[in-house]
């Protein structure tokens, strides 16, 4: 009966592949009206004038809303971004005026009726041109916006956040360092690129019920901001989420929920359904930060890292979202998995003329693991040491301390030395890094190591209810969404071992719906299968217990003498003295007709233990409750010739303290690698001179196609984290963490020079091999 | 989702739709021959094509044809890519098409289409260049057959109501040896940074080229270069890349310089095989 580690398929896999599966936006109902954004063609302008009066006369049209009609700001840190564009825009993209129409393509063809007259403003196009002295400001209001005390913005600047880790001593690491290296390193915003592009529908009720239904992440984050807004009292806030076709961090942002709830208050209440083109879910829905950075390392002689001076400047874009908290998320982890005593960094998340960002999928850890790996190879180069021996002598161990001076023990890190050595192992990394092979072609090999915590609310819980059915089935209601990556299948694994019960027992609804499921943070960081899986646990603890209470009164013995396995309560002592669970979980009822007990419902909940805010002068806290930590390596094969470059494998050897789901994990694993090779060879906006985004269709955002990728090789190594479901480490975004600098490791050695800069197409190659500029600073 | 009304006709003959072209540009329609829809559809979605009246060509016979007429080979303006990727008819056209788009999208863009679409790639053209095939034009008068190179400048030249009806090769263009590259930002799949075509006829190698240029183009001089006997290979290449005389294109698929790299290297590959071919 061990379903733990099996490779059980997702419980909505058949509906998915027969493509009956439903999203957001197949629903529709009769008499719903449909809303339609304009956005801004500019990157900064002043907004002199909105004329709305022929599109108000347009076929279809209810209402039209612009900014003025809603003069609020939101945010999750810091409250700076009108829903609809107040007298200025900030990037291209931005919702300037919503239309509601009888139908879909009448609200577009009225958008396009409204007048807009602009000013341009100076534009802030890069982290350079957001630090120049005097800079334009993309919020010269800051001081005015309302946001919570752990966030730290520079008034009268660009500047959104900054963290700062002040660890060790900067002077004595610098004094022990025998050699140093200092290099810059850059990547452009890019996009989540989720197949089901963002939808929101929103109707108010007469008796002031507010029913969302949202492609999203956080639907109970949905709920609080309706109510923190628009002051709809929470109990009244139905947020109702379906499948969601891939999320990446990009949905866990509150946006077009909020303009969905204002479109239908505009019409009285009626259902409006507001969904992205394409288009829009690249430059008006946020996207995935940008980074320029600058890392100086120093290492004695002997390979022993010394110390490390660390600045990010993240290009969060024109509003600060997750972005801020993001750029703390990076100081804190700033080093990646290696012991530095003396560490020095500064975290800032810059405000931008561009769309702006939210979390990613490896949230801060994606980006600051490039350039510190980036390093890593550029120390082991001066050393003349092998990147991988070099790595193996400074990784971290339970016992040292984070940059944040967290402590890390047996239980809350994973053993990065035994992933890397394994990771080397299915490299072959004996053959050689560099190899000559057929037609002059290089073959070269890159490593990199990873880590990454969840840098969650210290306050963030779950809960589950599980009740049964009168065959002794089980139904588990908890607020995950199901966003693709089929926790709500390791759920029912774990709902299933502690039972021992078949999994075809078990029944998890699929849908969340706030109404009824009692609340789970947000599904994101990796950490619903931690957090709602030790819930999970709690509930069927509880059920148990009063399975054994009521089975001891019919059995005459003790609670403590019984136990449940295979759908049936027994007797510790002699199992062929059973009771079913049919016959106990819906009351027992003795042959005179008598009844005792009562349904069984289990409750279980969670809350975070010990994570605290962190110190604004130093950087000190505990940030999240364990690290995954991995080794990744890149094969590829370099034309000289062409600089082109052909992705032949790839490997990940992650330390997620147990498997729960084998090929579930591997997938994980595996699409994520997908996502940080489509990260590290093309992904990334462009823009023109006037900041307007050009790649917003995939004809020119390129994504790995399926006949691209290499071959991938996944395995997990298990170093329990006791306080974990059945030891289980979060796993789902770590295999996109470390392959952007494996690549960039294995390419610099076949060009001989540094390529710091993503993504790596065969031209960006090709002019650092000409010796033309990195850095935007 | 196209957030706009039009009208929709399917004629069954060229002279029909030439009429109806008529009578709706006078009603003010702007009308637009519409044949896979790949690029009307996606910009009409955008808004970047505006029209009240679509004319589908893919009811005539004539643009359906495809196959032999005596030596030459009939290729009607609705035939897909993805027929003429499998259809080795013209070896050269068929890898060419082969690598324009994606497979889902070649079943639909037409031969017609692609060359006398709005996206500038126009990619299927380059074969026909070479070939100096024929295009065969729908007129009020009827059907008229004139060089490719008369009615391609860049852009397919020709006033509406007339259209592009089929394009003719004949047989023996076909059967020369030739060489086609196509290099893009990254991707096996995607817009040209330089797409070329060449054959090597008796008279020596021709060659076209999209990507490289705002327009596919076909030039002469170039030609004449790298069929210069004289010239060691890297000069050929040099002197035939002097000869381009429109900008090369810098964009955010690629700057002018790297094209210019990718050109030269390409053109060399080129000038390689077809003398191997030859000796």
């Amino acid at each position: 009966m061990d379903v733990i580690g099996k490779s059980i398929p997702r419980i909505e896999a058949e509906d998915k592949v027969t493509g009956r599966a439903k999203y957001t936006a197949d629903f529709s109902s009769p008499g719903m009206l449909h809303a339609k954004l304009l956005t801004s063609p500019h990157a900064h302008a002043r907004i002199v004038k909105i004329d709305t009066t022929e599109a108000k006369k347009a076929p279809g049209v209810r209402a039209i809303v612009t900014g003025q009609d809603i003069p609020i700001r939101v945010g999750p840190h810091i409250q700076g971004r009108p829903l609809l564009a107040i007298e200025k825009v900030r990037h291209h993209g931005e919702p300037v005026a919503l239309v509601v129409a009888d139908s879909e393509y009448q609200a577009k063809a009225a958008c396009k009726m409204i007048k807009v007259e602009y000013e341009a403003i100076p534009m802030v196009l890069s982290a350079a041109d957001a630090l120049k002295v005097n800079p334009s400001l993309v919020h010269p209001n800051l001081a005015s916006y309302s946001k919570d005390n752990k966030v730290h913005p520079e008034i009268n600047t660009n500047v959104a956040n900054r963290t700062k880790i002040r660890k060790g001593s900067m002077e004595d690491g610098w004094k022990q360092s025998e050699i140093i290296v200092e290099s810059s390193f850059f990547f452009p915003q890019s996009d989540h690129a989720a197949m089901e592009t963002r939808c929101a529908t929103a109707e108010i009720f007469p008796n002031g019920v507010v029913e969302i239904l949202t492609a999203s992440q956080a639907p109970y984050d949905v709920k609080k901001l309706i109510h923190d807004h628009f002051f709809v009292p929470l109990e009244k806030v139905h947020v109702k989420v379906p499948l969601v076709g891939g999320g990446f961090g990009g949905k866990a942002a509150v946006q077009l929920e909020l303009l969905a709830y204002i479109a239908s208050r505009a019409v009285n209440g009626k259902k409006v359904k507001l969904a992205n083109s394409r288009e829009e879910d690249f430059m008006t829905s946020p996207t995935h930060i940008g980074l320029d950075a600058k890392v100086k390392m120093g290492a004695t002689k002997t390979g022993q890292i010394m110390a490390a001076e660390i600045t990010f400047y993240f290009i969060g874009g024109a509003y600060s979202d997750e972005g801020v908290d993001i750029s703390k998320a990076a100081a804190l982890n700033c080093t990646g998995p290696y012991k530095i005593d003396n560490v020095w960094c500064d975290s800032l998340c810059l405000f931008t003329n561009h769309t702006y960002a939210t979390s990613f999928r490896g949230y801060a850890h994606i980006e600051l693991t490039f350039p510190i790996e980036r390093t890593i190879d550029l120390m082991a180069q001066k050393l003349q040491m092998d990147p991988i021996d070099f790595r193996l002598k400074n990784v971290i161990r339970p016992g040292d301390t984070t940059p944040s001076c967290a402590e890390l023990t047996q239980s809350n890190i994973g053993d990065v030395f035994q992933c890397l050595n394994r990771a080397k192992a299915l490299i072959h990394w004996e053959e050689g890094q560099k190899t000559v092979v057929e037609n002059e072609r290089i073959k070269v090999k890159g490593v990199s190591c990873f880590w990454k915590t969840s840098t969650s609310s210290t306050n963030a819980s779950s809960g589950a209810v599980i009740t049964f059915n009168k065959d002794g089935s089980i139904n588990l209601s908890c607020g995950v969404v199901e966003i693709g990556q089929g926790t709500k299948t390791t759920l029912a694994q774990i709902l299933a071992q502690r039972f021992k019960m078949d999994m075809g027992k078990i029944h998890v609804m699929m849908d969340v719906n706030t109404e009824v499921n009692p609340e789970h943070w947000k599904t994101v960081a990796s950490s619903s299968t931690y957090m709602v899986g030790n819930a999970v646990l709690r509930a069927a603890e509880d059920a148990i217990q009063q399975i054994c209470r009521l089975a001891s009164s019919v059995l005459l013995c003790n609670p403590e003498d019984i136990d449940v396995a295979e759908g049936k309560a027994y007797l510790k002592s002699n199992p062929k003295k059973s009771l079913y669970l049919k016959d106990l979980v819906h009351g027992y009822q003795y042959q005179n007709g008598n009844a005792i007990g009562g349904q069984v419902i289990g409750r279980g909940s969670f809350i975070m233990r010990h994570l605290t805010h962190i110190d604004p002068s130093t950087g000190k806290g505990i940030p999240g409750p364990s690290w995954t930590v991995g080794a990744q390596a890149v094969e590829v094969i370099f034309d000289p010739k062409t600089y082109t470059y052909e992705l032949k494998k790839a490997v990940s050897v992650i330390d997620l303290g147990k498997v729960l789901n084998l090929m579930g994990a591997t997938g994980q694993v595996m699409g994520g690698m997908s996502m940080g090779l489509g990260f590290a060879t093309r992904e990334g906006f462009t823009y023109n001179g006037e900041g307007q985004v050009l790649d917003t269709q995939f004809r020119t955002y390129k994504m790995m196609r399926y006949g691209e990728q290499p071959e991938y090789v996944v395995e997990f190594i298990e170093t329990p984290q006791i306080d974990g479901p059945y030891g289980a480490r979060g796993v789902g975004e770590h295999g996109t963490i470390g392959i952007a600098p494996a690549l960039a490791n294995a390419l610099s050695l076949a060009v001989e020079v540094p390529l710091n800069k993503l993504p790596l197409t065969p031209e960006t190659i090709w002019q650092t091999k000409r010796g033309e500029s990195n850095d935007s600073l | 989702m196209i957030p706009y009304n039009f009208d929709y006709e399917k004629p069954s003959s060229f002279s029909e739709a030439i009429s109806i072209y008529e009578k709706w540009e006078v009603d003010g329609k702007n009308p637009i021959y519409y044949c896979g829809g790949t690029e009307i559809i996606t910009m009409a979605r955008m808004d970047q094509i505006q029209t009240k009246g679509v004319i589908d060509i893919k009811g005539m016979p004539e643009c359906l044809d495809f196959g032999w007429e005596k030596d030459q080979l009939v290729i009607g303006a609705a035939i897909p890519l993805a027929k003429l990727e499998e259809e080795k008819a013209f070896p050269l056209l068929s890898r060419v098409c082969n690598r324009i788009a994606d497979h889902t999208s070649r079943c639909k863009i037409t031969i017609g289409g692609n060359i006398t679409g709005k996206i500038n790639y126009r990619e299927a053209v380059l074969p026909l260049l070479v070939a100096d095939a024929t295009c065969v034009i729908a007129s009020k008068t009827g059907m008229k057959q004139i060089p490719i190179h008369d009615v391609f400048d860049g852009k397919v030249q020709i006033q509406p109501p007339e259209f592009l009806l089929q394009v003719r090769v004949e047989r023996k263009m076909t059967t020369l040896p030739y060489l086609s590259e196509k290099r893009t930002k990254i991707d096996r799949i995607g817009y040209p940074v330089v797409s070329l075509a060449a054959i090597h006829a008796e008279d020596g190698i021709r060659i076209a080229f999209s990507g490289l240029c705002t327009d596919p183009f076909r030039s002469l001089s170039v030609e004449e270069e790298l069929n210069n006997r004289s010239q060691s290979l890297e000069s050929k290449v040099q002197s035939a890349i002097e000869k381009i005389s429109v900008p090369i294109l810098d964009d955010h698929h690629a700057s002018s310089a790297y094209r210019k790299f990718i050109l030269s290297n390409l053109l060399v590959d080129i000038i390689k095989e077809f003398d191997e071919v030859s000796e």
